[in-house]
């Protein structure tokens, strides 16, 4: 046999391997039921019965309900450590939400709500806060969650030994604790050095542990060995495999209908997908927009997507003279089409951005920067913008959703109006360096968290704030939010927090781009699960749908 | 024998300090650990805090020193992210690694012996042709590609076998697979060429013209020659399997310790990187020093020199 021509067949047959994959059915096909209808029509004024045939692509219903189910949740990543104390990740929250109780928690809506807290005072000109926790609730050791676990929880995060060993719990510096005391069995007190209007969101990362647990094991072992007094109790953990949960039965908030849930670890996007696919995950994270169809596949699952409180933007190096002029930045905001982003990029989602806060607190009427690149252009000639400046784009590398490729088309787009832009992606432990150090080029892309509250998000532009890498600073702006945070209600927060956005939208920052949507794919039999804004999933009162 | 020990152990201790030193600096050129482990409001004096806590704003030679000093004690650090000492979490994904490299070793060899043999054997024939050109393919194909595929065809569509994880004997058969099919590929036309060079040797000649069984002479005379070279190709591939099979592990949610290496890397866990680096240039190092002896048990010329 003539070898070459054998060597060519056999490559062919390897080509088509994948294209046999990618014609063969991907799983069972999406249902369509078929049916006939009589109806009665008109026909030159005499009724007549006439048959129609009607095609129905029926709702997802749940499966049959099982007894204690067991529910599998699949992240991109392996919580670092199950100490509350050491370290803050979307993924590591997720599991510890299950476990652990909070004083405070984020309802469905993101508002601020009362969890084990009964009531609250706040006295002595904001510096004082008094809660009075509810009585019953104990750990799953049987210990009960008093005053003294909260100081306890508190007290933890100040232990210097704990810390040069790795503990970095900052909420003493978030909140501006000044102490913590108990002033009966389930009362405590928190003193601050100032007025915390966020006090209530920051309590809702305080994740209560118990004493007599941790005060008899090591800092190592704090990290695999938690002691709770959430709906679920710990059973086992499995690195970058798997976390196991059961049902806590004697949890306050009432006995959940899950049996059993499983956070598993699984790096790749396509991998969790074909888990949901095969039945051996109820709930994935971090779909990508291109996939949305395979899951609409699948009759058994479907998508559950939220714009999120992720800001993706484009920073500008306010310390190079070129970026000075409000009306250069105006003007790079001007010549952004989002629309073609979106479309292109993002399956059409993501609403763009008009300022740095969540929406409910921004002013009333102002509306996004419109797509006009000839207003770009003009801005730029008013300005004297030296249009053949070469200028430097940074983008992380697979850190938010398309930050490659969003880059690529925001350095296009502003080329198109005649400026000289070059995307250089980085590695993002390269990248944070950057930005740590305020070393940045003069463009960088990068996403800010949000805790949804506008006092909160004033933060990220801090002259202080490590994420602003750009060094902006804006008297009007600063001016604002120190007036925001010296109230306490929110109807004047809000006021303010609108004026000093309104500060950062005409002395723009950054190029606005859009909040990062979350896309999961999800299992029918979680029926009436919702994504939510900030990336958390907490299953601990779910109820099934029959 | 012992003098060449000796020197194969003075060898490696100076590998592994080379290696050390290199691991050390290289992962502080790529930036800060400490801005890897802080969210976005963190002040540069919270920030500044903990690197003065975890002693990162030491000189890096005191560093050096200080890791070195403990390495030797066999204290290779905790890990900054997991705040486990690091040879734990090396050890406690070892078994996940073994089991892989060794199924992906024993598919390997199990395919690629025989059908090495068998190429020799029909040298120029169609079966050596298909075989050859199925090696070839075998090292051409990109690991990721061949592990989604193998993944797509017999667990989503067929549903013979685990996505994903570990989790029973089923769920080692793909990554098995993904992980043995480039060494397989190599190992066959390895033992192909050394069955060939061996199978016209003079020695062959004379037992075939002595009467002796083309059996007796094959599996007695040649194989054990032809297999040499292939002994220590197999020792370096086990030495690299067992360094963590990274993107295998990736696609299947292995846990082994490729993984832990990839993810201390993206975190920053400068000693966890660190100490992970210093125990797979050990294991590369010893399955190497091994692979020699096991030379010299294999070829007695060798001994004798």
């Amino acid at each position: 046999m003539n070898i070459k021509w054998f060597s060519l067949g056999m490559v062919i047959l390897m080509l088509l391997v994948p294209l046999l994959t990618a014609c063969s059915p991907q799983g069972p096909q999406q249902v369509i039921v078929t049916y006939t209808v009589l109806e009665t029509i008109m026909v030159e004024g005499t009724p007549q019965v006439v048959e129609r045939i009607v095609e129905v692509t029926p709702t997802p219903m749940p499966p049959a309900p099982v007894e204690d189910p067991t529910i599998i949740v699949i992240q991109g990543v392996d919580p670092a450590s199950l100490d509350p104390h050491v370290g803050e990740s979307g993924p590591k929250i997720n599991v510890l939400i299950h476990m652990f109780d909070t004083l405070f928690d984020v309802a469905d809506d993101m508002e601020i709500v009362p969890s084990i807290v009964e009531s609250w005072e706040v006295l002595n000109d904001n510096l004082t806060w008094k809660f009075k926790l509810k009585e019953g609730i104990k750990f799953w050791n049987g210990q009960p969650l008093d005053a003294n676990a909260v100081k306890f929880t508190i007290d933890r995060t100040m232990d210097q030994d704990l810390i040069a060993k790795g503990l970095n719990d900052p909420f003493v510096s978030r909140v501006q604790l000044e102490s913590v005391e108990v002033q009966d069995e389930y009362t405590v007190v928190i003193h601050t050095k100032t007025p915390q209007p966020l006090m209530g969101l920051r309590l809702t990362y305080l994740f209560i542990m118990e004493p007599t647990h941790y005060q008899s094991i090591s800092f190592e072992d704090a990290s695999i060995n938690p002691m709770g007094s959430g709906a679920f109790k710990f059973v086992s953990w499995t690195r970058d495999d798997n976390v196991t949960m059961e049902r806590n039965p004697d949890w306050w908030g009432g006995q959940s209908q899950i049996g059993k849930l499983i956070f598993r670890s699984v790096p790749e996007a396509s991998v969790r997908l074909s888990e949901l696919e095969t039945g051996n995950a109820d709930l994935v994270t971090d779909v990508i927009p291109e996939d949305m169809a395979r899951v609409s596949l699948m009759p058994h699952a479907h998508i559950s997507w939220v714009e999120g409180g992720r800001r993706i933007f484009v920073g500008f190096d306010t310390t190079k003279e070129h970026f000075q002029d409000p009306r250069v930045r105006q003007a790079f905001n001007y010549a952004i089409n989002w629309s073609e982003i979106s479309e292109g990029l993002l399956g059409g989602m993501g609403n763009k951005r008009l300022i740095s806060v969540p929406a409910a607190w921004t002013p009333v009427g102002l509306e996004a920067y419109p797509y006009d690149p000839e207003k770009a252009k003009s801005l730029l000639e008013e300005a004297g913008f030296p249009m053949d400046k070469k200028l430097i784009l940074n983008t992380p590398i697979a850190r938010y959703l398309k930050d490659v490729e969003i880059a690529q088309v925001v350095a296009a787009q502003l080329n198109e109006i005649g400026l000289n832009v070059e995307v250089v992606p980085l590695e993002w432990s390269v990248m944070s360096n950057n930005i740590s150090q305020r070393t940045v080029e003069d463009l960088f892309l990068l996403g800010l968290g949000s805790r949804f509250n506008g006092l909160q998000d004033l933060d990220s532009l801090r002259p202080d704030a490590t994420f602003n890498a750009g060094s902006w600073v804006n008297q009007d702006y600063l001016d604002a939010r120190l007036k925001a945070n010296s109230f306490m209600d929110i109807e004047n927060q809000k006021v303010w927090v609108a004026e000093a956005a309104l500060a950062g939208y005409y002395d723009p920052p950054w190029i606005f781009l859009y909040n990062q949507i979350s896309l999961y794919g999800v299992s029918n039999r979680l029926l009436g699960w919702q994504a939510r804004p900030d990336e958390r999933i907490n299953l601990s009162a779910f109820e099934f749908r029959q | 024998m012992l003098a060449y020990i000796i020197r194969r152990l003075f060898q490696a201790i100076v590998v592994l300090i080379g290696v050390s030193i290199i691991s050390f600096f290289i992962m502080f050129l790529t930036g800060d650990p400490v801005s890897a482990m802080v969210s976005d409001d963190w002040t540069h004096e919270m920030i500044e805090d903990l690197r003065e806590g975890m002693g990162f704003n030491r000189p890096l030679h005191i560093q050096y020193l200080d890791f070195l000093s403990k390495a030797v004690r066999g204290d290779l650090g905790v890990s900054i992210r997991q705040h486990q000492p690091n040879i734990t979490l090396i050890m406690n994904r070892m078994p996940a690694t073994v089991e892989l490299a060794g199924a992906a070793l024993l598919f390997s060899l199990l395919i690629s012996i025989p059908i090495g043999i068998l190429s020799a054997l029909k040298r120029g024939s169609w079966q050596d042709n298909i075989i050859m050109v199925v090696a070839l393919l075998g090292q051409s194909t990109p690991v990721f590609w061949l592990g989604i595929m193998l993944m797509l065809i017999f667990s989503v569509h067929f549903r013979l076998t685990p996505v994903s994880g570990r989790d029973g004997w089923e769920s080692l058969i793909l990554p098995a697979i993904t992980l043995g099919a480039f060494s397989t590929a190599r190992n066959a036309r390895m033992m192909r060429s050394t069955m060939i060079e061996v199978l016209s040797q003079d020695y062959i000649r004379t037992a075939r013209s002595k009467g002796l069984k083309e059996s007796a002479i094959l599996y007695i005379h040649a194989l054990r020659n032809a297999l040499i070279p292939v002994v220590t190709l197999v020792g370096l591939q086990l030495g690299m399997l067992l360094g963590g099979a990274v993107i295998t592990e990736q696609i299947f949610a292995w846990p082994g310790v490729g993984r832990l290496i990839v993810n201390a890397i993206y975190g920053k866990d400068i000693p966890l990187v660190q100490a992970s680096i210093m125990v797979i240039a050990a294991i590369f190092v010893f399955i190497n020093l091994m692979v020699d002896i096991l030379y010299t048990v294999l070829d007695p010329r060798i001994r004798l020199k």
